[in-house]
């Protein structure tokens, strides 16, 4: 019982954040210098009035605010400023699991690859394999995805050309081939991370009195490594997967754009260089409220894996 | 504005009746651009506020019908089987597979062979000409300009200020050194070129007013204006434009420029689409980098920016003169006395420098040899395959 309690009680801190950042970011925006509702034509007074009255915007801050609070507490987001007459929630309903989807699955790549090659960095530690990778890594850093994105997308072209067929689609969404090439680009950064992170995880491990103990005792080297070196390691890397998933989620703009992916991404960007004040609030909070879950996800998770930090 | 004073009536199901405030010989273009278009009053009611924004919430009667639309994805058009008219709408299918606004994502699908037609950016040229594929070119319709803050108080509003600057530059040294786009033109005036007057372009029947490059000239103007406005020396004046690289390499060119020639000191202001607009709107600049494209197809479209009621002219231009040759071509049923009118009004935009024309825009771009009629237009929708059809493959 005692993990119902500490899941509730996170879940009731976490209900704050949300409506923290929904606030925050009511205010910040309609602090943000421009008007939502300028286009290249003008408009008369009267149509202004109009469309201001469509989107409440005729009515006192303090009262949009509270308006805004109460249709967010009944999930709903309303209307888009520059979609026009779109849900705010049909766009979240059908752009999100497309993220999503491409989210999991670079994550997945993200910390298989971070996981396996940081655990083979150490074992073979100021080795050629680890020098090797560690260039790899140090690479996947420092090149921003747009750039691995359009190489990424050039190779598949030339590997197509070369070949006559279509191996893997250049861009679009639908298949497992669809999906493969752009999740690996939005993985690679994380996974260069993770693996950064697991071979000083390991390095740690390797040289820790248990280990040391289980070699003495004629354990055979694959048991050590997946029983004792592993399952160890592999903590600091799952308390960072919560914020990754989500920073991986929201971050797939890059590729959605070079890879044509109709996903949450594109939106969440153009809607702050447009203004469009629904649209943002609602990718804000609905992406703030993710974030939080999945850290929380996280802190359960990892109480499953370690005891010793299990509550109650 | 209640419907029923708007004097427009159904008479029946198929016949329309205008009542004109005033003769407007340019009604049929009118009725050709989008926003007169008419909806369905029934139908657009039965759609709870969601009309047009999904395949089932739409209604046309174009050769093609809208099958499937995930937005911001993917299209499928096919053909209309109620279709009218036979000479349009040959191709069974159309598939929109993919929607991105990256070029290069466009570039390489058409490489792959995937998609039928892509714009070409000026950087995509080079590799275009060496696959030897066919390069088109189409100007989009719109031309850009400088267009000065003619309120009260303002340094431009002081005609000598503002013809010192027309006469210290090129639009020419613009488009051909500095923004090196192939389909860009250098503009001669507020009127693109493709813009018809009587019988024939306007631009033949009335030249653009030359704007040779001419600094002693300039720099003449500039001391005019400065004895006029009784200053020792002119303060810093603001470029106000888009954060686009496009508008900030246009804004330095002239920064740079108007200091070499003129010795002035201009401050760039860059800002994001919106509050450009706002801040062009309340009249905080005093030149801004703008842009007009046609509503219709007519030269009115653009003739009228600058009358003094117009909502569009953000730089507060008034003139009387203007005025009266708006209110001419707005109603002037001769065609070649409209079209005097027009030329009258491109005469005083260069005469009284209400605007520094700059380029007329244009798309260089690449369609599959086997698309047979496809078209791009400056007025309305661009890109038009109402008349496409597939030619048979030829051998090599």
């Amino acid at each position: 019982m005692a993990i119902a309690a500490f899941i509730a009680k996170r879940l009731i801190q976490g209900v704050f954040t949300v409506w923290f950042i929904a606030t925050a970011t009511f205010f910040a925006m309609h602090n943000v210098p421009g008007d939502p509702l300028l286009n290249e034509r003008a408009m008369t007074d009267a149509i202004r009035a109009n469309v201001e009255a469509k989107y409440g915007l005729d009515k006192p801050l303090g009262t949009q605010y509270a308006i805004y609070l109460s249709n967010l507490a009944r999930g709903d987001f309303g209307i888009s400023f520059t979609q026009e007459n779109r849900q705010v929630n049909d766009i979240i309903r059908e752009h999100f699991p497309v993220s999503a989807i491409l989210g999991v699955l670079a994550v997945l790549f993200a910390a298989v690859g971070g996981i396996l090659w940081g655990a083979l960095t150490a074992l073979y530690r100021n080795r050629i394999p680890d020098y090797l990778i560690m260039f790899f890594v140090i690479l996947g850093i420092s090149v921003p995805s747009f750039v691995i994105a359009a190489l990424g997308q050039l190779a598949i072209v030339n590997m197509n050309g070369a070949l006559g067929i279509t191996l893997f689609p250049v861009a679009g969404w639908g298949t497992l081939a669809h999906m493969l090439v752009p999740s690996m680009v939005l993985g690679l950064g994380t996974m260069a991370y993770l693996t950064r992170l697991m071979r000083s995880s390991m390095l740690e491990i390797v040289s820790s009195d248990y280990v040391r103990t289980a070699k003495a005792k004629g354990m055979p080297p694959a048991r050590i490594f997946a029983k004792h070196q592993l399952r160890n390691a592999i903590l600091p890397v799952i308390t960072v997967l919560g914020p990754a998933i989500a920073a991986i989620t929201t971050g797939g703009f890059v590729v959605e754009l070079v890879f044509a992916i109709p996903g949450l991404g594109r939106y969440f960007v153009q809607a702050v260089q447009q203004l469009d004040y629904t649209v943002i609030m609602g990718t804000t909070v609905f992406y703030g409220a993710f974030l939080v879950f999945m850290v929380i996800f996280v802190d359960v998770l990892y109480g499953l894996i370690d005891p010793r930090v299990r509550v109650g | 504005m209640p419907a029923s004073s708007l004097g427009v009536f159904a008479v029946s199901d198929r016949e329309l009746r205008v009542k004109f405030e005033r003769p407007t010989p340019y009604f049929e273009k009118l009725v050709a651009f989008v926003t007169y278009f008419p909806a369905r009053e029934d139908f657009v009611n039965s759609t709870d506020g969601r009309y047009a924004s999904s395949a089932e919430t739409m209604l046309y009667n174009g050769p093609y019908t809208v099958d499937e639309w995930v937005l911001g994805a993917s299209m499928k058009w096919s053909k209309n089987p109620h279709y009218w008219n036979e000479k349009k709408g040959f191709l069974d299918e159309i598939n929109v597979a993919y929607i991105t606004t990256d070029v290069n994502a466009k570039l390489n699908l058409f490489k792959d062979g995937q998609i039928t037609d892509t714009a070409l950016s000026a950087s995509m040229l080079p590799e275009a000409m060496e696959r030897r594929w066919q390069i088109d070119r189409l100007m989009d319709g719109t031309v850009f300009f400088m267009e000065f803050n003619h309120r009260d108080g303002r340094l431009t509003n002081n005609r000598n200020f503002r013809k010192a600057l027309q006469l210290a530059q090129d639009p020419a040294e613009l488009v051909y050194k500095v923004l090196k786009e192939a389909a860009y033109v250098p503009a001669k005036s507020l009127f693109p070129g493709w813009v018809r007057g009587a019988q024939d372009f306007l631009h033949n029947e009335y030249p653009p007013q030359s704007s040779d490059i001419d600094i002693a000239l300039a720099r003449e103007h500039l001391e005019l204006a400065r004895e006029e406005l009784g200053l020792s020396e002119f303060p810093a004046i603001v470029i106000l434009t888009g954060d686009s690289s496009m508008g900030l390499l246009t804004a330095e060119y002239y920064q740079e420029l108007y200091k070499r020639n003129l010795g002035l000191e201009i401050r760039i202001d860059a800002q994001i689409f919106k509050q450009r607009l706002a801040k062009m709107t309340s009249g905080d600049f005093d030149i801004v980098m703008a842009g007009w494209g046609p509503d219709y197809d007519d030269a009115l479209t653009f003739g009228d920016l600058f009358s003094s009621w117009n909502l569009n002219n953000r730089g507060r231009y008034s003139s009387d003169e203007m005025d009266a040759q708006v209110r001419i071509a707005q109603a002037e049923l001769d065609p070649v006395k409209r079209a005097a009118a027009f030329g009258e009004i491109q005469r005083l935009v260069h005469d009284d420098v209400v605007i520094i024309p700059m380029y007329e825009r244009g798309v260089s771009f690449v369609v599959d040899p086997q698309l047979v009629g496809f078209r791009r237009r400056s007025v309305g929708p661009e890109v038009d395959y109402n008349y496409v059809r597939l030619a048979p493959l030829q051998e090599p």
